[in-house]
């Protein structure tokens, strides 16, 4: 280092889930090198796996994260049913969205009002945010209740659901039980419309990476906003399903980080999340959170991630309205869950939409149903990468910032992605080291 | 809707940790005796969902397990008003997921927000043994009985 070397360091970045530090390196004239460094120890989820029954899959999974279980149990039971070729009842099918719809509220409003608003106000903590702005905070209180109730209906509990099982559900939700959460509901896309225009009005940093374009991937299905179904498609052309995924993403260790790099083909970043959702999905979703967007200005192709917030207030209003449309037209399944067959050794595959973006499990069966192999692929180890080139494009346009905003821009910039560390290690600390 | 007279009572803690089932057994204690006086909420696992639920109640009740190695297993300790207390308020620190907020920071918001309760009673029973899928100890089993007639005399 020169006399010129200028270091900020953060010793914790609060409102990311999870333990890490950021590492960069810059001059007046560029930046050298960035690296998230997760260091959150490994949680070897995949290896617990190894010899339990293919039944507890769901269960075990559900418990690498607080806030996205829901997303865990799907990804799980899906890939189980391809593996032992279960048909699901349609009625199960739309159950299942009506759970992951929950948990997008709950997991979108928790991050829209108190983990990153509090950015772009230049306030330190969700508690700061309950002086200056009680009612947005308020308001959101109770749309994630909303979300809550849903899981807790569904799944048993609000969080760990319980009532996810390979097949279906434990238990089926009454008629009436449902008609009590689409008089919450009613209120909660009120509340959801209203947020997002809350949010409108905050001031979004400009950030455009014309040079290097995101590669967005998402889920992608015709008739429906992705959650659980539909094939995986990618800006530029992909369009493979759920086997194929290990052919074309390709995990790697690097030295600074304890969560696993995913790039395409080994080489190339991309973008998971409401950004790519939104972005490969608009056209199917639902018609309040296309009125929200254009009210917002949000049209395909957005690029900018400081608009994110904007975008999971459109997936919110999308997932309340979307909640209402499958209670309206709920029939009770005849059967809580279909029959499994005669086990047998195979492998199963699933992509499902997590809040934060796409979640891939594999699992290889024995004849006993008994996992020999579990792979786990979270949304935030797929972002890291895009997360740190967002950094070394960004920083350029900002030397003239003090080293203050300059770091509360980084950290924004990394809850652009709501990162989940707890998950992609199955963040932070950082430090700004200026040349 | 409940009447803003009316105490809510949160039993916070784990039935299948051992000791720390005290909060959830307290609520269970009161529900056998269809306690209807007060409001009874078995500990949420979002902590965020007490904001909500302490709303527009004058009086919050939380009954938790704690550990003070200066006292015997079983002794009920009561915190006649924590809210005015902030030594006590930081006690109420646990370190948590982002996800999950701590009751301080829950409660810190709801004083924020206006909604806070008038006043909030702790009872917290001396615990020790907090081994997952054990049983509670006797002190601290005979030490829930105690407080279950306590607040159904409420």
């Amino acid at each position: 280092m020169t006399d010129k070397t200028k270091t900020i360091r953060v010793d914790y970045l609060a409102r990311v889930e999870g333990e890490g530090a950021l590492y960069i390196r810059y001059d007046d004239n560029s930046v050298h090198d960035v690296k998230l460094k997760i260091f959150e120890p490994p949680r070897f989820f995949e290896a617990f796996l190894q010899g339990r029954d293919y039944t507890e899959a769901p269960d075990i999974t559900a418990r690498i994260c607080g806030i996205c279980p829901v997303a865990y149990q799907m990804s799980a039971v899906h890939a189980m049913e391809r593996a032992l070729g279960i048909e699901i009842e349609p009625g199960i099918a739309q159950l299942r969205r009506l759970l992951y719809c929950g948990e997008w509220i709950e997991s979108h409003v928790l991050h829209i009002a108190m983990l990153h608003a509090p950015d772009f106000l230049k306030l330190d903590s969700a508690v700061d945010m309950a002086k200056l702005h009680p009612e947005i905070v308020q308001q959101a209180l109770s749309l994630k209740k909303t979300g809550n109730a849903i899981v807790s209906l569904l799944g048993g509990r609000e969080i760990h659901p319980i009532n996810v099982r390979v097949g279906g559900f434990y238990k089926l939700p009454g008629r009436e039980q449902l008609a009590a959460l689409r008089a919450d509901l009613e209120g909660a896309l009120v509340q959801a419309m209203a947020l997002g225009r809350w949010a409108g009005t905050l001031s979004v940093p400009d950030f455009d990476r014309h040079q290097q374009p995101y590669l967005f991937v998402a889920l992608h299905n015709d008739q429906e906003y992705p959650t659980s179904t539909g094939r995986l498609v990618s800006s530029a052309g992909l369009d493979i399903d759920a086997p194929e995924f290990e052919q074309h993403f390709i995990e790697q260790h690097v030295e600074h980080s304890n969560a696993l790099h995913c790039l395409l083909n080994g080489e190339h970043a991309y973008f998971v999340g409401p950004m790519a959702r939104f972005n490969l999905n608009f056209d199917t979703l639902s018609p309040m959170a296309k009125t929200l967007a254009a009210e917002l200005k949000l049209e395909p192709p957005y690029v900018n991630p400081f608009g994110s917030i904007l975008v999971r207030c459109v997936e919110v209003v999308h997932a309340v309205e979307t909640a209402m449309t499958l209670i309206d037209h709920y029939t009770k399944p005849a059967n809580a869950f279909s029959a499994v067959g005669k086990v047998k050794p195979a492998t199963g595959w699933a992509i499902t939409e997590a809040p934060r973006g796409i979640l891939y499990h594999r699992y290889e069966l024995d004849e006993k149903g008994k996992i020999q192999q579990a792979k786990i692929v979270p949304p935030t180890s797929q972002n890291q990468k895009t997360i740190e080139d967002d950094l070394r494009l960004m920083l350029p346009a900002l030397m003239q910032l003090s080293e203050e905003e300059l770091r509360h821009r980084c950290e924004q910039a990394i809850r652009n992605y709501d990162p989940c560390i707890s998950c992609a290690t199955h963040f932070l600390q950082l430090k700004l080291d200026k040349q | 809707m409940q009447s803003p007279s009316q105490a809510l009572v949160i039993g916070l803690g784990n039935r299948w940790s051992g000791d720390d089932a005290v909060g959830p057994l307290v609520i269970e204690g009161l529900r056998a005796r269809g306690v209807d006086s007060m409001e009874l909420l078995m500990g949420p696992a979002d902590t965020l969902s007490l904001i909500n639920a302490w709303t527009g109640f004058e009086k919050v009740v939380l009954v938790d397990a704690c550990c003070d190695e200066s006292r015997d297993d079983g002794t009920v300790v009561c915190i006649d008003n924590a809210l005015q207390n902030p030594s006590v308020l930081q006690s109420l620190q646990h370190p948590t997921s982002s996800h999950i907020i701590d009751l301080e920071q829950a409660l810190n918001m709801s004083l924020a927000m206006g909604n806070a309760p008038d006043q909030l009673l702790i009872y917290a029973v001396v615990a020790s043994d907090f081994t997952p899928g054990s049983e509670p100890s006797g002190p601290v089993r005979t030490a829930v009985e105690q407080l279950v007639a306590r607040l159904a005399a409420y």
